[in-house]
Order: C-alpha cells, then sequence, then structure tokens
C-alpha cells in the first residue's frame, strides 16, 4: 500500500469511530459501543504483555480493579477529581504489576498464566473482605450532575463516555505505535521468540519484561478507573472478576495477538456477539449466549489459531502467491 | 474435643477433599505430560460426571458408586470425541489457542449444564453409604472416606497403567519424544487421543464419587478446576504422583484455612502456597 | 584477552567441565574441539554468564567476569552463536540482526545500518525481508553470527557453526569466519570435526570428558597421542 492510502484509511477510519454513535440512537446501541471501546483499550493493553513479550497473563483484572478503585476511593473519600484519581490508579497499578512481576517472571508459560489466575483470585477475596473500601457491598459513586468533563460524569449524552473512550484508545494506539518502531519493541518481540537469544544479545529480559507489564498495568488500569465513572457503582465481583480477565484475554488473541489492530477487530467481534446475543437470548438464565459466546470461541481458536488478522495475512499471501507466476 | 483432635479432624477432612481434587489434577498431568498443552475444562468433566451419576440414579435408581463404572466409560468416550473433534487441531498450534480452545469449551459446557439442567443445586437423595465412623476419635463420614479410597485406586492404577502396560510406555515414550515415538512405530495420534480420554474419565470418575457428598451445579467444576491446576503445578506439571500430592495439600489446605482463618481466606491460603512454592520452585515440588 | 583460570562445572556427580584453563589473545581464532559431550558448549555457557561455574574464574580484557548476568556478558564485548539455534522466528532476518545492534545504540536508524553491514558479511544482505522462521538452517547459522556481530563484540564464540551444513555451505561458512577476523574480531569456535577446525584455526584446545588434554597450535596437536588416542579410540572418528 502506498503512504498516502495508508493516511486516507487512517482518516476514514478515524471519521467513522468520531460519527458513528450519532448515528446510533439507541442506548443499547451506545452501551456495546462503549463497551467495544473499553476492550478496546484493555486488549491492547494485554498485548503489550501477552501479544508482544509472550507473558500470557489471566490476571488482568487485578490492574482494572486497582484503577477503579483507586478513582473511585479517592472521589467519595476525599473529593479528588477522576482524572487525577486515574493517574494515580495507574500508577499503583504499575507499582503492584512490578511487585507481581518480580518473583513471577521466572515462571514459564503455564506456570505464569496459572500464578496470575492465582494473583486475581486473591486480590478479589482481599478487596471483598477490605472494609474500608466498601467490602462486599461496593462503592456507590457521588452524582455529580451539570455533563462537566471534569467530573467525568455524563447524563445527557453517553456518547461522551465513549470519546472519552475513543481518546485514551489513540493515545494508546500511538504509544504502542511508537513503542513498535522504537528499541523496546524490538526489545519485546525478542524476549518472546527466545530467551537465550535475547539474552545473548544484552537483553535484560526480566527488566523488558517489567517494562511491558507497567505499561500494560497502566493503560488497564485507566480504563478501569472510566468504566468506575461509567457504572458509577463498583463492588469486587464486577471489577476483579476472573470474566474480565478472560475476556481481556480473549479480545487480544481473538483479533490477532501481537498486532496493533487486533484488539480492536477482536473486541468488536465479541462485544457485538455478546451483548447481543445476551440481550436476545440471555433471558432465564438458561446461558444460550453464552454457549454461542464460547463456541465462537473454540472455533476460532480450532480453526484459526493466529486470530483474525492471521487469517486476512494469510488470504493475502496466498493471494501473492498465486499470482506470482503470471507476473 | 480437644484442640489437637481437632486438628487431626480439620488435616482428614482435607486429604478427603484432596484425594478428590486429586484425581482432577491427575487428568490435567497427563494432558499436560502427554501432549504438552492445558486443558482449562477438565473441571467440566468432573461437572459432567456429577450429572451422569445423577441422571443415572433418577432414571434406573442406581447408586453413583455403582455406575461409577459406566460413567468412567461414558466420559472416556466423550473425552475421545473432544480429541478427535477439537483438540487434535490445535495439538501443534501456539499454547495460546491451545488455552484459547479449552476456555471457549469450558464456557460452552458449562452452560450447556445450565441451559439443559438449570442452575440449581441438585443432590442424590438415597446414597448407598452413609453415616459416620469414628476413628480414634476422630469423625470420618462414609460418603467421603469411600470416594477417598476409590480416588486412591484410580489414582494408582493410572500410575500403574503408565508404568507398566505397553501402552502406558507407548504414553510415556510419546510424551518424552514424539518423533521417536512415531518412528518406532507408536501412532501418536491415537496415544493422544487415549490419553485425553483417560483424563476425562478422571474427572468424571471423580465427579461420580463426588456426586454423593455434594451439590450438583453445572458451576461446580470451576471451584475444582482451579485448585485442580494449582496442585498439578505445585507437583510439578507432568508428574503423576506430584499431582497427586499436590492435591492433597491443597485439600488439606483449603481445610485447616476455611476451619482456622476463615472460609473466605481459603482461596488466598491455598493459592499463596502455590505462588511460595512455584517462586523458589519454578517447576513445582517435584518437577524437572 | 580472555582468560580462563580452572573453570569447573558439574551437573550432579558429572563433571562437564574440570578445572579447564585457557588463554585467548587478540586478533585471534582459537578453536575448541572434542568428542560429542565433552563439554564444549558447557565451557561458552560458563564464559557467556549461562551458567555459573561452581569454581574457577573468568577474565575477560583484564576484568572478572565470571558469574556475570549474560545480558551484561554481552555489553562488556563478548557475543555467541548457540549449537541449536536460535534466530528470532517471527522477526525478519534484518530485524534479528537490529536486535543484536540495539546492544549499543538506541537509535533504529544506526541499528539499522549495523544491521545491514552484518547481513552483508555473512551473506544474508537479499534475504533481509524475509522472516528468519522461513530459513533453512544454514541461513539461520549464519543469522545467528550477523546477530553477534551486530551486537559489536569484540570477542565472537560459535558453537559449531559449521556442523551439519553442506560441503559447499561449509566452504563458505569458513570463509565469513576469516572475514569476521581479518575485521580485527577475536573469534573462538567450536566443533568437534578436526578436518574443519585445525585449518582455520591459531590454536586448538582439546577437551574430552570435560577435562583440558591438550592446548597448542594445530600443527602440533594433530601429532599429540592422547588427542590421537581421544579421537580414535573409544569414539571412532567424531
Ligand atoms: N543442563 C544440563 N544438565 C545436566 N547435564 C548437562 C547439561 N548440559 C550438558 N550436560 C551434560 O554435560 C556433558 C557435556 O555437555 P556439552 O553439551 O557441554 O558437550 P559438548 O562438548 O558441547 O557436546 P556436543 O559435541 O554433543 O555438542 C554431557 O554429558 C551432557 O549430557
Ligand atoms: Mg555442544
Amino acid at each position: 500500500m502506498k503512504k498516502y492510502t495508508v493516511y486516507i484509511l487512517i482518516a476514514a477510519a478515524l471519521l467513522a469511530a468520531i460519527v458513528l454513535p450519532r448515528l446510533l440512537p439507541k442506548p443499547f446501541e451506545k452501551h456495546v459501543l462503549i463497551l467495544i471501546m473499553l476492550y478496546s483499550i484493555l486488549g491492547s493493553a494485554w498485548n503489550i504483555l501477552g501479544g508482544y513479550t509472550g507473558q500470557v497473563s489471566l490476571g488482568h483484572a487485578v490492574f482494572f480493579g486497582i484503577g477503579a478503585y483507586t478513582s473511585s476511593i479517592m472521589l467519595i473519600k476525599w473529593g479528588i477529581v477522576p482524572w487525577v484519581g486515574m493517574l494515580v490508579g495507574g500508577v499503583i497499578a504499575t507499582i503492584v504489576s512490578i511487585i507481581i512481576g518480580l518473583p513471577t517472571f521466572k515462571l514459564r508459560g503455564f506456570y505464569f498464566a496459572i500464578a496470575t489466575i492465582a494473583l486475581g483470585e486473591m486480590t478479589r477475596t482481599l478487596f471483598l473482605n477490605w472494609e474500608w473500601i466498601g467490602g462486599a457491598v461496593g462503592l456507590e459513586l457521588p452524582i455529580k450532575r451539570g455533563d462537566k468533563l471534569i467530573n467525568l460524569q455524563f447524563y445527557l449524552s453517553k456518547n461522551n463516555y465513549y470519546y472519552v473512550l475513543l481518546g485514551i484508545f489513540l493515545l494508546t494506539i500511538l504509544a504502542i505505535y511508537v513503542i513498535q518502531k522504537s528499541k523496546l519493541g524490538y526489545y519485546f518481540r525478542a524476549v518472546k521468540d527466545s530467551h537465550e537469544a535475547a539474552l545473548a544479545s544484552g537483553i535484560d529480559t526480566a527488566r523488558t519484561k517489567l517494562v511491558a507489564m507497567g505499561i500494560s498495568a497502566f493503560i488497564t488500569a485507566i480504563a478501569g478507573s472510566v468504566y468506575a465513572q461509567y457504572l458509577l457503582y463498583i463492588d469486587p465481583y464486577v471489577v476483579f472478576s476472573s470474566a474480565i480477565s478472560t475476556r481481556i484475554c480473549l479480545v487480544a488473541i481473538l483479533g490477532g495477538e501481537g498486532r496493533l489492530f487486533g484488539p480492536i477487530i477482536g473486541s468488536s467481534i465479541l462485544v457485538i456477539l455478546s451483548e447481543y446475543s445476551r440481550a436476545w437470548l440471555g433471558g432465564g438464565g438458561k446461558g444460550v449466549d453464552l454457549i454461542i459466546y464460547g463456541t465462537l470461541i473454540v472455533l476460532v481458536a480450532a480453526f484459526q489459531p493466529r486470530g483474525i488478522l492471521g487469517m486476512v495475512e494469510m488470504v493475502k499471501a496466498k493471494r501473492q502467491k498465486a499470482v506470482v507466476p503470471n507476473a | 474435643m480437644n484442640p489437637f483432635q481437632v486438628l487431626i479432624q480439620t488435616i482428614v477432612n482435607g486429604l478427603l477433599l484432596g484425594s478428590i481434587i486429586a484425581l482432577v489434577a491427575i487428568g490435567i498431568a497427563i494432558i499436560r505430560g502427554v501432549m504438552d498443552m492445558v486443558n482449562f475444562a477438565q473441571g467440566e468433566f468432573l461437572m459432567l460426571g456429577m450429572y451422569a451419576s445423577y441422571w443415572i440414579n433418577v432414571k434406573w435408581n442406581l447408586d453413583p458408586l455403582v455406575s461409577a463404572p459406566i460413567t468412567i466409560a461414558l466420559m472416556f468416550i466423550l473425552g475421545v470425541i473432544v480429541y478427535k473433534v477439537l483438540i487434535a487441531r490445535v495439538i501443534e498450534a501456539p499454547m495460546l489457542a491451545q488455552m484459547l480452545l479449552t476456555f471457549g469449551l469450558s464456557i460452552v459446557l458449562v452452560n450447556v449444564g445450565l441451559f439443559l439442567w438449570g442452575s440449581q443445586f441438585k443432590t442424590i437423595p438415597n446414597v448407598l453409604v452413609k453415616g459416620t465412623i469414628s476413628i480414634g476419635g476422630v469423625m470420618v463420614s462414609l460418603n467421603a472416606l469411600v470416594p477417598a479410597l476409590v480416588s486412591l485406586l484410580m489414582a494408582g492404577a493410572v500410575y500403574w497403567f503408565l508404568m507398566k502396560t505397553r501402552m502406558g510406555r507407548a504414553f510415556q515414550a510419546t510424551s518424552m519424544n514424539k518423533k521417536a515415538a512415531a518412528l518406532v512405530g507408536i501412532d501418536t495420534q491415537t496415544v493422544y487421543a487415549l490419553a485425553f480420554g483417560l483424563a476425562a474419565a478422571c474427572a468424571g470418575l471423580a465427579g461420580s464419587v463426588l456426586s454423593i457428598s455434594y451439590y450438583i451445579f453445572p458451576g461446580v467444576g470451576s471451584v475444582f478446576n482451579l485448585y485442580a491446576f494449582v496442585a498439578v503445578c505445585l507437583g510439578g506439571f507432568g508428574s503423576i504422583p506430584g499431582a497427586f500430592i499436590g492435591g492433597l495439600m491443597i485439600g488439606v489446605s483449603d481445610s485447616l484455612a476455611g476451619f482456622y482463618i476463615s472460609a473466605a481466606f481459603k482461596y488466598v491460603v491455598a493459592f499463596g502456597i502455590y505462588l511460595v512454592t512455584v517462586i523458589f520452585k519454578p517447576k513445582g515440588l517435584f518437577g524437572w | 584477552m580472555l582468560e580462563l583460570i580452572g573453570v569447573t562445572k558439574k551437573f550432579g556427580g558429572l563433571l562437564a567441565n574440570d578445572n579447564v584453563s585457557m588463554k585467548v589473545e587478540k586478533g585471534q581464532i582459537y578453536g575448541i574441539i572434542g568428542p560429542n559431550g565433552a563439554g564444549k558448549t558447557t565451557l561458552f555457557n560458563c564464559i557467556t554468564g549461562f551458567l555459573r561455574p561452581e569454581a574457577g574464574r573468568v577474565i575477560f580484557e583484564g576484568r572478572d567476569i565470571t558469574s556475570m548476568p549474560a545480558n551484561l556478558i554481552c555489553r562488556a564485548g563478548i557475543a555467541r552463536t548457540f549449537q541449536i539455534v536460535q534466530v528470532l522466528d517471527s522477526l525478519t532476518v534484518q530485524e534479528n540482526a537490529m536486535v543484536g545492534a540495539f546492544c549499543h545504540t538506541n537509535s533504529r536508524m544506526v541499528a539499522e545500518k549495523k544491521a545491514s553491514e552484518a547481513l552483508d558479511i555473512v551473506r544474508l544482505t537479499d534475504k533481509s525481508t524475509s522472516r528468519a522462521g522461513s530459513l533453512n538452517i544454514a541461513q539461520k547459522k549464519r543469522l545467528q553470527i550477523a546477530r553477534a556481530l551486530a551486537t559489536g563484540a569484540k570477542l565472537v564464540m560459535l558453537d559449531e557453526a559449521m556442523a551439519g551444513l553442506t560441503e559447499a555451505e561449509r566452504v563458505q561458512a569458513v570463509q565469513i569466519v576469516k572475514d569476521i577476523n581479518s575485521l580485527g574480531i577475536t573469534i573462538v569456535l567450536i566443533e568437534h570435526v578436526m578436518e574443519v577446525l585445525m585449518p582455520v584455526s591459531d590454536r586448538v584446545l582439546v577437551l574430552n570428558f570435560g577435562k583440558k588434554i591438550a592446548e597448542d597450535v594445530p600443527s602440533s596437536i594433530v601429532n599429540n597421542e592422547e588427542v590421537i588416542n581421544a579421537y580414535l579410540g573409544g569414539h571412532g572418528n567424531a
């Protein structure tokens, strides 16, 4: 593709992303859009650690929840605006991620994945039993009318949540793009492909993984804060659930792990599918929506292990091969 | 009871629970050992085993312990089918694809259970073994003791199968070096299918014996799944005796923590033990 | 330039390296030879920080680097390749070399330039946009060398860079080793085929069952009785 075609495409996609919520008037549609953006951010954040650096985390809800709780607590107890709480939450999540990462990065593959599940479960239990932050009852955020951006609460137009998330998503993508092109990005991928080769190239593999984990945790926590502002109520079951951890990971893998635009594709498919199937079939606790959700995951894994973007790439490669003999 | 007896009692209760966890864990260890992949849907085989026992009991009034061979056979067949239809496709794929598939499978199975049988807890009303016996002042309920013994027996049988039979040695050869095993004429696809079936059968049996003393509901597998995973990692992935001992340890920790600390912190303690262990021994207690 | 004093490494009861000493001078091509399982790779691992020796010292340019982390040893100027090839499969050939080049620069432009130079030397320039995973074994071995070179190392250690290659590929590999050496880079080579190693080496160390049994110029080595026994007695022509 020529350079300017890429620019035109990006501009068109951006325009579409901005206009989209205005074309979808129903509250439910807006809700779906907001969730798509939310999970695009989360999947992108996960990708930094899991997709590029190869450390598969199944406990990212830990950082999500820390973000949600930090900004909420700071708002409730001290009246600090959520934007500040968001950054503080990001920093706390980063610190926690380093504390988690230091001992666990020695673990390879499954051992690491299971350790992150364990940490996720432990964190949820901790928050459930921590009275000062609301325990199992959870927290209700104080209502701030007036739709001021500074309060990060919108009643007249839910679109604004979407635009806030879109902004964060664009920043995330930009950050990942810059990292990808830099030394750090090369180091991430080197660590994923071969630990030995990375060491022999002078890479401090442990530090590289910690950096990936820290960035990933920071962004995840930011998304958690916005989510709390959107729901206006949080409890440990909502923000520390293992279902969130799993879904974050699925979004990234479904789109194609380690690809810049994988998460937004994965998130669109997964969120639309699960939200609409829940709306249509989810009544009565029969679980039909989740059967569909699970089946989709199984099918993608069994027939397209490299994710949707991996599939697109393969089709392209085949086409090119088919063209070569004539050229 | 004096405090010491209470302690013993708690440990015994833990061992009884642990033996069920151990059986699920052994299934995970077999799959991991033979085909180097992780099955996140193992707990769901336990759930299906429980429902199989339940429905056999409802339809033909057979006790779960009596119908256990049927359950084992059913789960074995299901395991082989799942392998052939799904798992075989990702056996060479990256770890993420394998994880994704078994995750998805677990979601599907839980919700199929929910769809077919509803979310309410079921129990099996009239079971053969009930009541308690007292061994040196420690009360042991028979409907926990018998399952534990059955688990132990099955674990022993699996171990014997792997160590002493021709097929078992083919399993081992495949787990050590797939290509070499294929060269000496071992059909690795068959070995994989059988291993998966065997793992499912182990979980099915665990479900079958668990069903006489525990609630039956679609989500029951997830608790055991997590515990079994921790047990397997604790023992060292791929090691059968390791998985068994890991299972017992988790059972005991669950019981002790539940009694002496608080039921809410059972998981924290079990996972804490896991984390501390792997941090100091990254390949588990008996891993290589 | 590189000096080992009494390096000893045990695996359980097995003495993989038994009190090995050696000295490599700047600008040399230094060969290490020995039958299968003699402990050559283990010695590499001890030098490059992938294993910690139980006893002995490794001195590089007057600095004690024993048990330093592998990545710091690379930064100090020793780069290595692996007998079981380790390339970054999902990266392109050029990117593989760039990962090495980033050792001493943060700039992508500089890394690109260094990587291209290294690929030139190992004759992989025409493959630079291919995925490393798609290369054949000979090309992968050369790519490892390129990555090592791109780190700007003063000492490059090659573990069986020529084993398993065709005759033509081997001739090319020998030429590459000579080219690298002519740039003033010191080389330590492991091979277990004498005919390959002897002609290019300035000095040769012979290991057998973890022990040093000889260290000398190639012409003396080929006449050394213990060496002949190690190679002809018991092990056949390894
Ligand atoms: N990580 C390890 N753990 C246990 N034993 C090992 C380990 N690495 C090597 N060994 C043993 O140490 C001895 C020396 O092995 P090493 O790989 O250094 O030999 P080598 O000279 O490189 O042989 P080759 O020519 O086959 O490459 C062998 O007996 C080997 O089995
Ligand atoms: Mg070797």
